[in-house]
């Protein structure tokens, strides 16, 4: 302030312009021509700009500071992002006391150990029962059972109509629910139910009279013939009686 | 301060309604404003709030722009006033901050290698010297010196945001230079030369 209380030049406008490089190219010939011989201008410009400068570098420095902070300040954004599973892991066993990390160990072997037994058990599982829906969702499939069920529907009528003709049931069975009005398939579904009890057939019929019978029904090719055979079996098994 | 989308067109936005073009004033502004604050205010944490608060302010004050001054004269007013608020609330805090700001950050920097350890204290001590100088000057030479080194505005720049005629706007600049110059004295023209 003494500096500018002694005689200071009228241009200080155009000095400050001139020291700040905002004189356009004539104004600043100008000035240049004036500072030549204005010592006042000359020795402000001289001193005035190592304080500019000083300034400068403050200013550099803080925002070196602004720099600094905000990479510090980033960390932090950078941590909100979602923690991976084994930094949060790794988190989690830094600031739990040793006893429950022992136990979260012993609890993750444990778990381990199920989840891969549970998983034997399922591939095991899932092997044994890979096979069967297909093969029961063959069409073949379901076309022999057609063929079956209704090869042991008419036999079933046959064997019931020749008992029946021979001698009258105590009771009435499956096979007479049949004449009542069922379906022979629902009858024979019944009948899966209820084993036909041998001493109400009290007189089976023999091997020939089996093979008689399905040639007449002209149902059963030849390679059924086992069927027949199977068939004639539980006829003639035992009661469990 | 023109941009590819103006300001003015994104306060607009945020007038009918766009919630994220006020965050877009944010981010154009925070790094200069915060230049502002800290300059102001020597203290970055006082900036820093400073900041905050000066876009909280501007926010809730969105309504009352009317378009007559630009955005960025506007955000820098209300910087400014944010600035002596807070410098009124603390006045005799400047000194002993400065102090306790020059200790902590001495240690946050790396000293250049080709520096001797007593260049850089030395050099520490100057740009503390000149930081409490700058932070000594009354507030209307402080934020125009501030205006001018930290967020390098143009003196018409300075005086739209001040609403000051551009002669007003030079005749501080130097006056505060000058009051700089004496205030400095002790350090030898050599110790102010920064490399």
């Amino acid at each position: 302030m003494s500096q500018e209380n002694a005689q200071p030049c009228e241009r200080t406008e155009d000095l400050v312009s001139f020291l700040y490089g905002e004189l356009g190219e004539a104004e600043r010939r100008s000035f240049e021509q004036h500072r030549a011989n204005c010592s006042s201008c000359d020795s402000e410009i001289r001193a005035l700009g190592p304080i500019r400068r000083s300034i400068v570098a403050w200013r550099d420095q803080s925002l070196g500071i602004r720099t600094e902070s905000e990479v510090r300040n980033s960390i932090p954004a950078i941590g909100e992002q979602p923690r991976s599973a084994l930094a949060a892991l790794r988190g989690f066993f830094d600031l739990s006391p040793l006893w429950l990390k022992g136990a979260t160990a012993l609890a993750t072997v444990l778990f381990c150990l199920l989840a891969g037994v549970g998983a034997a058990g399922l591939l095991e599982d899932s092997g044994n029962a890979w096979i069967p829906p297909v093969a029961v969702s063959t069409p073949h499939w379901k076309s022999e059972a057609d063929r079956q069920r209704i090869i042991e529907e008419e036999i079933q009528k046959r064997l019931e109509a020749v008992v029946a003709g021979m001698n009258q049931p105590a009771h009435p069975t499956p096979s007479s629910e049949v004449r009542s009005g069922q379906t022979p398939a629902v009858a024979l579904t019944e009948r899966k139910n209820y084993p036909i009890p041998n001493h109400e057939l009290r007189k089976p019929l023999t091997r020939a009279e089996r093979e008689r019978l399905a040639a007449d029904l002209r149902l059963i090719p030849d390679e059924d013939e086992d069927l027949l055979q199977l068939l004639g079996d539980r006829i003639e098994r035992p009661s469990p009686r | 301060m023109e941009t590819v989308t103006s300001d003015e067109h994104i306060v607009e936005r945020a007038l009918t309604g766009d919630t994220d073009a006020f965050g877009e004033i944010v981010r154009r502004w925070e790094r200069r404003i915060f230049t502002l604050t800290y300059g102001m205010l020597g203290r970055e944490e006082d900036a820093r709030d400073a900041t905050q608060e000066t876009f909280l302010a501007a926010f809730k004050g969105l309504r009352a722009f009317r378009g007559e001054a630009k955005v960025s004269s506007w955000l820098h007013r209300i910087a400014i006033n944010q600035c002596i608020t807070k410098q009124r609330r603390a006045k005799v805090r400047s000194e002993s901050a400065l102090e306790d700001e020059e200790d902590r950050n001495s240690g946050q920097f790396a000293a250049p290698v080709d520096l001797l350890p007593a260049r850089v204290a030395e050099g520490q001590e100057r740009i503390a010297a000149v930081r409490r100088a700058v932070n000594s000057l009354p507030t209307d030479l402080r934020q125009v010196i501030v205006m001018k080194e930290f967020e390098e505005l143009t003196f018409r720049q300075i005086a739209e945001v001040l609403e000051l005629p551009l002669s007003t706007v030079k005749s501080r600049l130097y006056t505060a230079l000058k009051q700089l110059e004496m205030r400095l004295q002790k350090f030898s023209d050599r110790d102010l030369e920064i490399r």
